[in-house]
């Protein structure tokens, strides 16, 4: 009983003060919910048996119940480090300010990423031009690949000016992949990977979306600069170890490093999502 | 027998009538409800597939295709009977397309459409697996013949069984016979095995005693071989020492022989004599008494009478009236001892014939000494008389009725006192048997008869009898059976009889059952 009532007493301390409870000898890893919890503590555990040798502290996962919380967890410095994807980083700065970056994913040698465009193989749109007044597939609203990037191309392309096109958030890239293959809309936007999976079925991409800085893992705003230094070089290092390329490759199979991070490297995404918020309004 | 069962086509025409009739309704059964199962199942798999389409169209219709495969893949992953599912648009994208890797033979296939756009419709291709179904017919199927083959047997065995008893019935008097006889022969066996076993072991122990016995006797005989070899030495000695005793003993022994010879002898004598004795005794005592009783007597009185009266002799005789009676007295005394003097000339006869028979037996013991008897004719029937008057005495004492019953036989030539001596004997005995029995009817029955071979004298009567034990003692020297008899007569009877080439037979039925003596003279000699 006592043991409750001194973890309740050091709750509200930290809820009071914004600090990490287990700010001494451990360090909270926040991850946003792309998927579903207990997936996301298995792909993450490996890297938490990383970090946790390459600093000695114990890390623990924390998955949040949505985007929103996510981004709030990170802005107030509820959280140690935070694995964030680039929407949400802006995001983030936008609201609670800069973080101290730590790393960022490089998947197949590539630091960024294009979101695709995609119609039917046999569909008669060619351009973009040709999508004004279709019918077009997001994902999630708050996807950088799915909607931010390719919604923000397509309004400044005119495809909503005039003629405007209707639009439906699918919540899945392979939703939308299926529903433009099925016929239900005529074009949508998709990752790579998942373009990969249906083009075979019968999909082309009309157009690539421009190239957007990877995810990327921050730290909190007063955790100690040593300690940053530490994180931020286990990271790094990543790529140099077997422990590191396995923690690496648990997340997620393509990632052939985290490399160096830099807040500018989303100047652009952050331009897209300012622009978008304009369009809006 | 076999003919019998074969004979009962009429109960198997029935039977399989009725297993015809089984076999049929049961396929009948069996169809429905193969047609049945299977209806079920399209009915079933219909149902599914609109439920199944139902739920896809609401995921579909939120464009949530994903959730839709997801669902459809799990669906199928957890239903074993699907062949394949596939969810398709109109314009020919497959949504997904799950094939099972189960073979199957037998599919039911539905296909459903769903609406839930504007832009066409999905449709739900679900082919699934009967296999089971029909596995399950089939194993019914097996069932059911194996369920027809068993009440088939079941019906054949009560067919079979109904006529097997019937025939049993008639079997079981044979076989009760039969059975009986195998019994009894197996009873037989057992018993003579029995009996051999037992006669075996029987053998073995006596075997075993005897080996015993033979040891022990051969070992006592080595012992006395032992023994005789010491004594050896001094056999010899002894002998000639016993040599001189056994002399003075055998001359001992002879002169005690000859003295129980004689003394034998001087029995038998006496015996023949004292009977012949008994009849001069009563020839005399009834010569004695018709003496005494004579008539005689009184012509001393008339004699006297007349020498009182001798001077006046004529006078007396005709006028005294004692006078006048003499002449009539001396004539009826003279008739009367013509009678007395002819009995005692008969008695005196019957007195000397005794003695001469005394005479006789001891003439007749001289021979014995080494003089020889001498055979005449004897007529049987006379010499039967002699015996009988012989025993006289005691027959007219004590009213013993004699009932002769003599046949026409030859004239024998033989020792004639021999004889006699043997007939008085036995009627003798057969005398004294019926006085001593106190019987009312004191009888003899004396037969003669026989031919030239042989003739049979037969002594009879009704008196005390003989035990049965006593039978074969009968002639032995010394048995008596009378208070005063001497154990000597049938000895010495039996011993004359063979000399005469004769032999004497007895036969009682009993005590009080009367006796019979046969003589048997054989006159082939």
């Amino acid at each position: 009983m006592l043991r409750i009532y001194a973890l309740l007493f050091l709750l509200s301390l930290s809820m009071t003060s914004g600090k990490p409870v287990y700010a001494k000898d451990s360090l909270l890893l926040a991850v946003h919910p792309y998927l579903a919890v207990k997936e996301i503590e298995k792909k993450f555990t490996p890297l938490v048996e990383y970090l946790a040798q390459k600093t000695g502290k114990k890390i623990i996962i924390r998955v949040g119940s949505n985007y929103q919380e996510h981004i709030r967890f990170i802005g107030t410095d509820k959280v140690d480090i935070a694995y964030m994807g680039p929407a949400s980083y802006v995001s983030m700065t936008k609201e609670y300010g800069k973080k101290p970056v730590l790393a960022r994913l490089e998947v197949n040698g590539q630091a960024f990423f294009q979101g695709n465009i995609i119609v039917r193989k046999n569909s008669n749109i060619k351009t973009i031009q040709d999508l004004k007044g279709k019918r077009i597939a997001y994902g999630d609203p708050n996807s950088t690949m799915s909607y931010i990037v390719p919604h923000h191309m397509l309004h400044k392309a005119g495809v909503y000016a005039k003629h405007p096109s209707t639009h439906d958030f699918l919540y899945s890239h392979n939703n939308v992949a299926m529903a433009v293959l099925s016929g239900d809309f005529d074009a949508g936007a998709v990752k790579p990977a998942v373009f990969k999976k249906f083009e075979s079925k019968g999909l082309r991409t009309l157009v690539l979306t421009p190239k957007i800085s990877e995810h990327l893992f921050v730290a909190r705003t007063d955790l100690p600069e040593n300690e940053i230094t530490v994180i931020r070089n286990a990271f790094l290092d990543m790529r140099n170890s077997d422990e590191g390329l396995a923690a690496m490759r648990a997340i997620k199979k393509n990632i052939t490093g985290l490399v160096k991070v830099s807040d500018h490297h989303y100047d652009n995404l952050r331009v897209i999502i300012n622009e978008t918020d304009n369009f809006n309004k | 027998m076999r003919l019998l069962y074969i004979k009962a086509y009429k109960d198997w025409i029935v039977l399989v009538i009725v297993l015809l009739l089984i076999f049929f309704s049961g396929w009948i059964v069996f169809v429905k409800q193969t047609q049945k199962e299977l209806e079920y199942n399209y009915n079933q798999s219909k149902n599914e597939a609109k439920l199944v389409s139902t739920l896809i169209q609401e995921r579909l219709q939120k464009h949530d295709y994903q959730l839709a495969v997801n669902f459809i893949n799990d669906w199928a992953t957890n239903s074993p009977d699907i062949v394949e599912i596939t969810l398709y648009k109109d314009n020919g994208f497959e949504f997904v397309s799950y094939k099972s890797p189960l073979q199957a033979d037998n599919v039911i296939v539905e296909e459903v459409d769903i609406s839930y756009s504007y832009e066409g419709m999905a449709r739900l291709k679900i082919i699934k697996s009967i296999d089971e179904v029909y596995a399950d017919q089939k194993l019914t199927l097996y069932q059911l013949l194996c369920g027809y083959f068993f009440i088939a047997l079941v019906f054949c065995f009560l067919v079979y069984t109904n006529r097997r008893t019937k025939i049993q019935k008639k079997e079981l008097v044979y076989e009760n016979k039969r059975r009986k006889e195998s019994e009894e022969s197996y009873i037989r066996e057992k018993e003579k095995a029995e009996a051999s076993a037992i006669s075996a072991k029987k053998h073995a122990a006596e075997k075993d005693k005897i080996n015993i016995e033979l040891e022990s006797e051969v070992n006592e005989r080595l012992k006395a071989e032992n023994d005789l070899k010491n004594l050896n030495d001094t056999l010899e000695e002894k002998v000639l020492d016993r040599t001189a005793e056994l002399k003075k003993l055998n001359a001992k022994i002879g002169d005690i022989a000859r003295s129980s010879g004689m003394a034998e002898v001087a029995t038998g004598v006496l015996h023949n004599v004292g009977n012949v004795l008994n009849s001069v005794n009563v020839s005399v005592g009834v010569i004695r008494e018709k003496i005494n009783k004579t008539k005689a007597c009184n012509l001393s009185r008339v004699v006297s009478l007349l020498e009182d009266n001798k001077e006046n002799l004529a006078e007396f005789i005709v006028e005294d009236e004692r006078g006048k009676q003499i002449p009539e007295f001396l004539c009826a005394l003279g008739d009367q001892l013509d009678i007395e003097r002819e009995n005692l000339i008969n008695e005196l006869g019957s007195l000397t014939n005794n003695l001469e028979h005394i005479n006789n037996i001891i003439h007749m013991q001289q021979s014995y000494a080494g003089n020889y008897g001498v055979s005449e004719h004897v007529s049987l029937p006379e010499l039967v008389e002699d015996a009988i008057k012989i025993n006289m005495d005691g027959i007219d004492d004590h009213n013993v009725e004699v009932i002769r019953a003599f046949s026409e036989v030859p004239v024998v030539s033989l020792d004639k006192h021999k004889l006699l001596q043997v007939i008085i004997n036995l009627v003798s005995n057969a005398k004294h048997a019926v006085i001593e029995s106190g019987v009312s009817n004191k009888k003899l029955f004396i037969n003669i008869r026989g031919g030239d071979k042989s003739v049979i004298i037969e002594v009879k009567d009704n008196g005390v009898g003989i035990k049965e034990e006593d039978m074969p003692q009968l002639f032995v020297y010394g048995f008596k059976k009378r208070l005063h008899g001497h154990g000597f007569g049938l000895h010495n009877s039996a011993l004359v009889a063979k000399e005469l080439n004769a032999e004497i037979k007895a036969y009682s039925e009993g005590l009080g059952k009367g006796a019979t003596f046969t003589l048997e003279l054989d006159l082939n000699d």
